[in-house]
């Protein structure tokens, strides 16, 4: 046994006996490993697969992180998930939040640079109520797609959905209003009743103190805008009191709690060349602002007041024998003052326009330079301006232009490069002027002879008035004594039918005896019944089978002797 | 038929009387300043306004014959029978009350009578009052009259005529007072 279990000889000789196994070299690496390397290569093939398929990362910067969460909040486009939060920081400067994102990469090439990341939440406004769904799936980061060549994997996330997602087809204009009232995102463009863009966003311009608006028009709708179309506001409710009554003006209901700006063409104005591009527009307070903006030239004038310029308004229309010319452009301008304002004989001037389109004349320089010229001619004519009530209600004043006869000659001055139309007393001055006179001519009458007589008439008519009233009591006296005889006779003749009445009934009269002989008749008759009754109430049958003879007494003889 | 007839009742037999039978009209001329007495209406017991012929046949009760009846109003009958009795005197002239002679201030007679029948006694009888009244004097009379006579033959017809001279009677009673009257107030 310890042969057999004695280590393999060590010689070299070859043994001698039965055969001997034949040694055969080792294998260097045994086939088993096949498998862990094929495991491998499945792994690296699928790590290089999932490494190959993923699409890129992209930051978006948030100003918060409401309800986002890493690992669960997806990102989407079109309801279709293309991406997932993967981690949310705060930025670098911690003014926001950095939010990390894995797309897909079917996505990788979307990924433009104007693209809008928005985190979808339920949301109200008065546009509406959107994102419900997400109560119960929570919040999801949307991405609208741009429309950049560029891509980028840097986003700024917007802080709500934008009002036009991007590629709506439309028109994106610029409004701009320096007036007082102002409008936010989503406010409603409207025409004509129909909503037809909104507000994007506003700016405002700091240099030119403007409020600048980015307004989209929805197609087909931007059609309309066209190179002359003016805006103007119809924000709420418009109340205009004018000489035709009480007017209510509106536009659509939603801009009745919201603000809203309409636009169109004014009367006459041909609508020009469409708007391709994005264009700047003035938003007018109104529709009659707006319609004096379609002539483009004026001529300018100064009027110098010498009354009050209370309820004369910049705007205030300048008017020719009642027809609108112009309007007022400025009153009092600094450049126009001569003199101090303390200074007993401070004329305040007024900057008037004269447009040429609104005296049927071209709106060009040449209609221009007619209209300065006729204008100063008519001033050598006897043209005068003066300031006029054009509301009772309101005292607004207007610039009226009237040819006056009988002015006293005017030369033609200028002040500050306008030429100088004169003026004359405005309308309270003449009517105070007026009656001024009439008072004067009222006190040089000779009112005190004049209420002498008035005295003595006076005391005439009430003495006419007594004896008219003397008269009046006779009369009715006299009235009531016709009427008292008149009621005499008739009772008279009334008594005296019923005397001849009473006289017919009378006892001893035909009537009466008549009448009495018919009741003792009937009387008599109702006696001589009464044994009749009597005997058919004790025998009925009395009156048929009797003879009615009945017992017969009759009056007897006295016999002999008994006679006195 | 037979039947017939023998329920078929007898005729009444009804006998009519007036009190005062027709007498050719005696004209009787009174002088123009006669004294005018007017004759107020007959003022009859209530028993005696009935057409019935009226006999006392107890001393409280009367019988009222069916077949012998007053041809005309009682009242009117004595009204009649006594105008024509008192105008037999010239001296008065008597007229009705219904006569358009009658004046105000004439002597008005105004007559009641309490009983106007025969009774089982064989005798008529008439009783009653009168009044006679002078508006001018002014003076009033009052007197009660009571007046019989027998009967002397049966039946009502002889009754009647009896009863026709009470009221006779009662005319001679009248005037007699109405002279008595006269006198006593033109000495007076």
């Amino acid at each position: 046994m310890s042969e057999h279990n004695s280590p393999l000889p060590q010689s070299t000789e070859p043994a001698v006996g039965p055969s001997q196994a034949e040694l055969k070299p080792l294998r260097r690496i045994s086939k088993i490993w096949f498998i862990p390397l094929i495991a491998l290569s499945i792994a690296v093939w699928m790590v290089y697969q999932q490494w190959s398929n993923q699409g890129p990362l992209i930051t978006i910067s948030f100003p918060t992180a409401t309800g986002l969460e890493a690992g669960k909040t997806k990102i989407k486009t079109r309801n279709v998930d293309v991406g997932l939060v993967k981690k949310i920081e705060l930025s670098e400067d911690l003014q926001g939040v950095t939010v990390t994102a894995r797309m897909n990469a079917s996505v990788k090439n979307l990924l433009h640079k104007d693209n809008q990341f928005w985190i979808v939440s339920p949301r109200v406004t008065l546009n509406g109520i959107s994102g419900l769904g997400t109560l119960m799936s929570g919040p999801y980061i949307n991405m609208a797609l741009g429309m950049a060549g560029d891509t980028s994997i840097q986003f700024e996330a917007l802080e709500g959905p934008p009002v036009t997602p991007a590629g709506t087809p439309g028109l994106h204009i610029t409004l701009n209003s320096d007036a007082e009232f102002a409008y936010k995102e989503g406010d409603a463009v409207i025409y004509k009743g129909l909503k037809v863009g909104e507000i994007e966003d506003t700016y405002f311009n700091f240099e030119e103190r403007v409020v600048y608006y980015n307004t989209f028009i929805n197609a087909p709708y931007h059609k309309l805008i066209t190179e002359n179309t003016k805006f103007w506001d119809t924000s709420g409710l418009s109340v205009e009191l004018n000489a035709s009554g009480l007017k209510f003006d509106t536009g659509s209901l939603e801009s009745l709690i919201t603000n809203g700006v309409t636009f169109g063409l004014p009367e006459g104005i041909p609508a020009g060349e469409p708007i391709s591009e994005r264009r700047f527009f003035d938003i007018h307070r109104s529709y009659e602002q707006a319609s004096e903006q379609r002539y483009k030239l004026s001529a300018e004038f100064v009027i110098l007041v010498k009354d009050t310029v209370r309820g004369l308004h910049i705007g205030a229309p300048v008017e020719y024998r009642g027809l609108e010319v112009g309007k007022v452009l400025a009153i009092n301008p600094p450049e126009l003052a001569q003199t101090s304002l303390i200074d007993k004989r401070f004329d305040i001037p007024v900057v008037i326009s004269i447009q040429p389109g609104r005296v049927q004349q071209p709106d060009n320089q040449q209609g221009l330079d007619y209209i300065r010229q006729q204008t100063l001619n008519w001033v050598d004519e006897g043209l005068r301006a003066s300031l006029k009530m054009g509301n009772l209600l309101t005292g607004a004043l207007f610039v009226d232009l009237q040819h006056y006869q009988n002015t006293e000659p005017a030369t033609t001055t200028r002040l500050a490069n306008y030429d100088v139309i004169p003026t004359v007393g405005n309308e309270f001055a003449q009517i105070t002027a007026k009656i001024s006179a009439v008072l004067d001519s009222i006190n040089q009458m000779k009112l005190k002879n004049l209420a002498n007589n008035t005295n003595k008439t006076l005391v005439d008519i009430s003495q006419t008035a007594e004896s008219l009233r003397q008269t009046s009591q006779n009369m009715d006296k006299l009235l009531a004594s016709v009427e008292g005889e008149k009621i005499n006779n008739k009772l008279l003749l009334a008594i005296e039918n019923l005397n001849k009445l009473t006289q017919d009934f009378s006892s001893g009269s035909d009537s009466y005896q008549e009448i009495n002989q018919a009741l003792r008749a009937v009387q008599q008759t109702l006696s001589d019944m009464q044994p009749l009754l009597l005997q058919l109430n004790s025998s009925p049958n009395s009156l048929i089978f009797t003879d009615g003879q009945g017992t017969k007494l009759s009056p007897k003889a006295a016999k002999q002797g008994e006679s006195h | 038929m037979v039947g017939l007839s023998a329920c078929s009742t007898k005729p009444l037999d009804v006998n009519y009387y007036v009190l005062s039978p027709p007498k050719p009209v005696e004209h009787i001329k009174h002088k123009d300043d006669v004294r005018q007495v007017k004759l107020n209406k007959i003022m009859l017991a209530d028993y005696l306004r009935q057409s019935s012929i009226a006999m006392q046949v107890a001393e409280n009760q009367m019988y009222f014959s069916r077949q012998d009846v007053w041809a005309e109003s009682l009242e009117t009958a004595i009204l009649s029978a006594l105008l024509r009795d008192l105008n037999q005197n010239t001296t008065i002239q008597y007229s009705s009350y219904q006569s358009p002679d009658t004046h105000t201030d004439n002597i008005s007679l105004t007559i009641h009578i309490e009983s106007f029948h025969a009774s089982d006694k064989s005798k008529v009888v008439s009783s009653g009052r009168y009044w006679l009244f002078d508006p001018i004097k002014p003076k009033k009379l009052e007197k009660p009259f009571y007046f019989s006579l027998t009967l002397e033959q049966d039946g009502y017809s002889h009754a009647i005529s009896q009863q026709r001279q009470l009221l006779s009677l009662l005319a001679k009673d009248i005037q007699l007072e109405l002279d008595q009257w006269n006198v006593t107030t033109s000495q007076h």
